[in-house]
């Protein structure tokens, strides 16, 4: 009997799990059906959404050649979270003679911060404390075909290209262009400006002043934003073998912080590499002349190998060599070469300011000595015209002009073996006194970014 | 004035913001001369362009890019001043860099002079699709025959969970599973002593059990002795094991 009712209750405790797990297992199966429902259900009105805006853009399009485009591009704008993609339509008409080729590019203009003013960025251009170096990376963004499609005379085509914006892309807007060309290069018709906003979180600021670990770390564990190599030029080994490459790292690391320091790299994370002495070994810079074009692409040579050994893109490659000979330069170039510093007779003084002043030449500065020099250097200059002004407190028959002098930021390295003198007047592109282990800002320096 | 002076803030604030995307790139080094230009190099890697650059500088110099069918893919007019600094000099020969996005369809690299063309160069080689990764190719210029983070001469720091063995530093994922290399590596030796512990105690059970009914039959004194001298045996194997476990895993975990 008591076995019977320990069974019946056995039951009954049965039971209730039973009838409860029937209904969770129906009531999962509805939820599942009900969520397939609703998802096929949205999908069919994207799609019907979809083709009427197919139809709208074609039309669209369609319009707009009548008035006489031959080029057009719909829409010019598209609001898009980060992940969302979107079918831009780029339409052509070929009013050529004949049947052509052509083919079309995409190429990022601006970003801009969309959350701001136009006053909030004129702040920011005058504190200089929006550094806005995006990475954009473009096969991320666009997928489109890069051929060539055949035209008939006086006939329409279109391409559709899908923008998908990239997942932690920061809010803003992104302007492109997008170029038709012909098999000859040229272009065809107007090329097409559209914007794609997208939403979310914004462009961050960066800080003013990087804190030194970081800049270090960066170098380390190669997260930086930019990168200058050194590249070790003549004999720097000395009797004591590994002696020479301890003084060449010293000798890099004063000359990079100052250039850092007085330019715009001090606001972003940089940097300074010099170039191991082993990896020097499989490069080809045996007796390299300063003066030679060539020997100057052997530098560049070189720092693009260590480059692609450390996985990295670099700003700049700076041979650097142990003699005192002042440096040289080919305007615009990747490439520099610099001395410790100039010799007069027996004499020689160090100045660690060389490679900032060949490193300004790369970037298009002239040198501000004389205005004689930088007028001829400005006419040379026919397509890019020098990058700093002509300092206004140096007269036009001045022969030392001391160069553009500092405003609001000072060299904040450590002290570089008594050079500065204790002055803070500093002349990096304009007439050596010595003391040029400061930087000019007044358009000079600045100019780098 | 004022207004002057804000536009051209505005204006400098947009020169100064440097746009840049990374994508795959090719780079051209050219020595250059009024009328010839020898390549001293080509490169390809994932850089950075900025924008602006491209097809908006009009030179005396281009530089085009041609596809087999020798239709222009790419058209870039190129700065070239013949001058050199410190001393600032008139020259006759120039280096020159050209860097421009880089399309696998690229055949030919020509530079003209005035629409003189002064050097041609047939740029196949870096990419000729055989499936076989050549010195000239990599993953950049020719990821069909170069598959990513591949021996090619070029380090990719991607976090593809490969270990890209161009990589003078290794990438941050490949530190990290030497790492975990090691600690496996390391631990195994506890983990083998303590499975000798383990083996021990089984040992020791079933020669109990033996034992015991030996001792219950009373009849074998001499499998007796053996028996509890094994167990002896046994009991100070397990205990050496033990010990062994502890100290190395100690040490590990000290170290």
């Amino acid at each position: 009997m008591i076995n019977k009712r320990k069974l019946l209750s056995k039951r009954g405790a049965l039971q209730l799990p039973i009838t409860i797990l029937v209904a969770i297992i129906f009531s999962m199966v509805l939820f599942a059906g009900g969520i397939y429902f609703l998802n096929s259900i949205t999908k069919s009105t994207e799609k019907v959404g979809e083709t009427q805006l197919e139809k709208q853009t074609a039309a669209q399009i369609q319009q707009q050649f009548q008035q006489g485009e031959k080029i057009t591009l719909l829409p010019l704008q598209k609001e898009l979270q980060p992940e969302e993609h979107f079918l831009f339509a780029l339409g052509i008409i070929n009013t050529r003679k004949q049947a052509e080729e052509f083919r079309f590019e995409i190429e990022l203009i601006e970003i801009t911060d969309n959350s701001k003013t136009t006053n909030e960025k004129k702040i920011d251009s005058e504190e200089n404390e929006l550094t806005t170096k995006i990475n954009f990376a473009k096969e991320e963004w666009f997928v489109y075909d890069h051929s060539f499609l055949k035209i008939p005379q006086n006939s329409k085509a279109t391409w559709n290209f899908l923008v998908k914006v990239p997942a932690d892309t920061p809010a803003a807007r992104y302007s492109f262009l997008a170029t038709v060309y012909d098999t000859q290069g040229e272009k065809y018709g107007n090329a097409q400006l559209f914007s794609v906003i997208v939403l979310g979180k914004p462009l961050k600021e960066k800080n003013l002043i990087q804190d030194e670990r970081v800049k270090e770390e960066c170098a380390k564990d190669l997260s930086c934003d930019a990168y200058f190599i050194f590249v070790p030029l003549g004999n720097w080994q000395t009797e004591e073998g590994e002696k020479g490459e301890e003084e060449f790292q010293q000798k890099v690391q004063i000359r990079g912080e100052f250039f850092q320091d007085i330019t715009q790299f001090k606001f972003k994370k940089t940097g300074i590499l010099p170039l191991p002495f082993s990896f020097v070994k499989n490069c080809n810079l045996q007796n390299l002349e300063k003066d030679k074009a060539q020997d100057h692409l052997y530098i560049k040579s070189c720092a693009d190998r260590y480059a692609d050994s450390l996985g990295i893109t670099y700003e700049k490659a700076i041979g650097l060599s142990p003699k005192f000979e002042g440096g040289k330069t080919f305007f615009g170039q990747k490439e520099v070469y610099a001395s410790l510093g100039f010799a007069s007779g027996t004499r020689t003084a160090e100045r660690p300011g060389i490679v900032a002043h060949e490193l300004g030449h790369s970037y298009y500065l002239c040198d501000e000595y004389e205005f004689q020099t930088y007028q001829t250097q400005n006419r040379h200059l026919t397509h890019t015209p020098c990058k700093n002004l002509f300092p206004s407190s140096c007269s036009p028959q001045q022969k030392d002009c001391l160069g553009n002098t500092p405003t609001f930021r000072n060299y904040a390295g450590t002290s570089t073996l008594n050079i500065c003198q204790g002055k803070t007047q500093y002349s990096v592109m304009g007439f050596s006194t010595g003391a040029e282990c400061g930087y000019d800002a007044t358009g000079g320096y600045d100019a780098i970014s | 004035m004022r207004l002057v002076k804000i536009n051209s803030l505005i204006v400098i604030f947009f020169l100064l913001s440097v746009f840049a995307f990374a994508e795959p790139v090719v780079e051209f080094d050219y020595l250059l001369q009024n009328n010839t230009a020898s390549p001293i190099n080509i490169r390809t890697y994932a850089g950075t362009l900025e924008t602006g650059t491209i097809e908006t500088i009009f030179s005396e110099y281009l530089l085009t890019l041609e596809d087999t069918e020798k239709r222009i893919l790419r058209k870039v007019y190129f700065p070239a001043y013949f001058v050199v600094l410190d001393p600032f000099a008139e020259v006759e020969e120039i280096p020159v860099t050209i860097t421009i996005p880089y399309h696998t369809e690229y055949q030919t690299a020509k530079v003209y002079h005035e629409k003189k063309l002064i050097a041609e160069t047939n740029i196949r080689f870096l990419c000729n699709e055989d499936m076989i990764c050549q010195q000239s190719e990599n993953a950049v210029s020719c990821p069909n025959d170069c598959p990513q983070s591949s021996a090619d001469g070029l380090c990719q720091r991607k976090e593809d969970m490969l270990c890209d063995p161009d990589c003078s530093i290794p990438e941050q994922e490949c530190r990290k599973s030497e790492l975990s290399t090691m600690a496996i590596f390391a631990w195994s030796l506890p983990l083998v002593f303590l499975i000798g512990v383990l083996g021990a105690f089984v040992v020791f059970l079933i020669d109990k059990i033996r034992l015991q009914r030996v001792m219950q039959q009373r009849t074998d004194q001499q499998q007796q002795i053996i028996l509890r001298k094994k167990i002896q045996h046994t009991l100070i194997a397990a205990g050496i094991f033990a010990v062994l476990a502890l100290l190395s895993a100690g040490i590990f975990f000290f170290l």
